[in-house]
């Protein structure tokens, strides 16, 4: 949502104390009715013939007529706020993946066999210890896990660059009723192998 | 030789459908174990209603009407646990209709100079015709629609702008739109795209979202990777 209507909205709601919810409620209802149109257009769906007149996205970003011209169809920029730290990087960039399986969880490291996002490049296994773990995601760390390993290339305002990694662990929704049964009458078929074998 | 660079970049998922927005909210993301406590409590924005769910947290920005859901973040480490996020939720609401998904790309590229923005808008769009009728004619918009190249019904589309928020800057989108239903065949020639019955929506059914769950699952980050080269691609013509 882009932040001046959330500051709208906020402004209407502190306005009024007699009923704030309602307001916000009308207040945000009404502001959605001046969203642009065209941003849920060019997201999804037909390409309508844009009323330019009254698209409040248009800005003026430069007075010449040009090779590339004025705008007025844009999603509204995600973390507007969270960009005007300036210890937030200007922009990340992923240039490798992985999707890791945690084999073995030791004191303080646990051993992960990793495959890449690309499929030329070679499984692995590697080590990490458990600080890399965020405190999010601790209580999912155990054997049979899955995990993200991602190394980015970060560059700051200033014009710093950093290269890190992150590592975070899927959250996946619970196992419903049929897909234990289906992972249960599969794990009997490998048991029953094995026991051929 | 400088070249373009890649400044800002979005994934976000576009779910048409029937949906409850109340319900739809960082608590109900943590309760139902979809987000961690420290990440579900560091909301930046937030307003739930009956008609509306809206919220921002430290990585994922989630939008929910009556008829879409759209999740997003600006966090490219986070792309993988968006797409566990919209698994998660429809694993969660096993009966809610689905009709249409769009997996969508938006990329700012800064070009090096004025004269490259320039080149880039008439490269695209060639002014030699609006130079005739048209005060120094310049390129707003161009999109440009392809067919679905896989077993599904829907579209690709591009589009490709003067970026409003960086300077020099371009913006593409690239929207890989999935109506949920498969086809026999994929239209191979113009005449066939245009005689094709391929309807952009069909009705909204919860027997749709394992189709959701498959290409998430199965298309996800080829979707992603082959998006951005595109862009890439497109920002260095």
């Amino acid at each position: 949502m882009p932040e001046d209507l959330l500051s709208e909205l906020n402004s209407d709601a502190k306005q009024s104390s007699a009923h704030p919810a309602s307001v916000v409620r009308e207040a945000y209802l009404s502001a959605l009715k001046h969203l642009p149109r065209q941003s849920a257009q060019t997201e999804f769906g037909p390409v309508e013939t844009p009323d330019l007149s009254q698209s409040p996205g248009r800005t003026n970003q430069t007075d010449d007529p040009i090779g590339m011209g004025h705008v007025w169809t844009q999603l509204p920029r995600l973390s507007e706020v969270t960009r005007s730290d300036p210890g937030r990087p200007l922009r990340t960039r992923v240039i490798r993946r992985w999707t890791g399986v945690v084999e073995e969880v030791l004191d303080d490291l646990f051993v992960g066999r990793l495959t890449p996002s690309k499929k030329s490049a070679e499984e692995l296994v590697a080590e990490f210890t458990t600080d890399e773990v965020s405190d999010d995601d601790l209580p999912l760390l155990r054997p049979g896990a899955w995990f993200y390993v991602n190394v980015a290339k970060q560059t700051f305002a200033d014009g710093r660059q950093a290269t890190i990694s992150s590592l975070r662990f899927r959250r996946l929704s619970r196992w419903t009723e049929e897909e234990l049964a289906i992972a249960e009458e599969r794990a009997a078929k490998v048991a029953e192998l094995l026991r051929e074998e | 030789v400088a070249v373009p660079t890649l400044s800002i970049q979005t994934a976000s998922i576009v779910l048409r459908g029937q949906f409850n927005p109340a319900i739809l909210s960082p608590g109900w993301l943590l309760a139902e174990g979809l987000l961690g406590p420290k990440e579900a409590l560091d909301v930046r924005s937030q307003v739930i209603l009956n008609q509306l769910s809206t919220f921002h947290t430290s990585w994922l920005q989630c939008q929910v009407t009556e008829d879409q859901l759209v999740a997003s973040t600006d966090e490219p480490p986070e792309f993988e646990r968006l797409r566990d996020v919209l698994v998660g939720i429809l694993k969660t609401l096993p009966h809610t209709p689905v009709s249409a998904m769009g997996i969508n790309r938006t990329f700012h590229f800064q070009m090096p100079s004025w004269e490259d923005w320039h080149a880039l808008g008439d490269t695209l769009a060639p002014k030699t015709f609006w130079d005739e009728f048209l005060q120094l004619p310049g390129t707003e918009t161009v999109s440009i629609q392809g067919n679905r190249p896989d077993e599904f019904a829907g579209r690709v589309l591009v589009t490709v702008q003067p970026s409003r928020t960086v300077k020099t800057g371009i913006f593409v989108m690239v929207n890989d739109h999935y109506v949920l239903q498969k086809v026999q065949n994929q239209p191979s020639t113009r005449s066939d795209a245009r005689l094709a019955e391929d309807p952009l929506f069909v009705e909204p059914s919860a027997e749709r979202i394992p189709l959701v769950v498959e290409i998430l699952t199965e298309k996800w980050l080829n979707s992603l990777d082959w998006a951005e080269a595109l862009a890439m691609k497109i920002a260095t013509l």
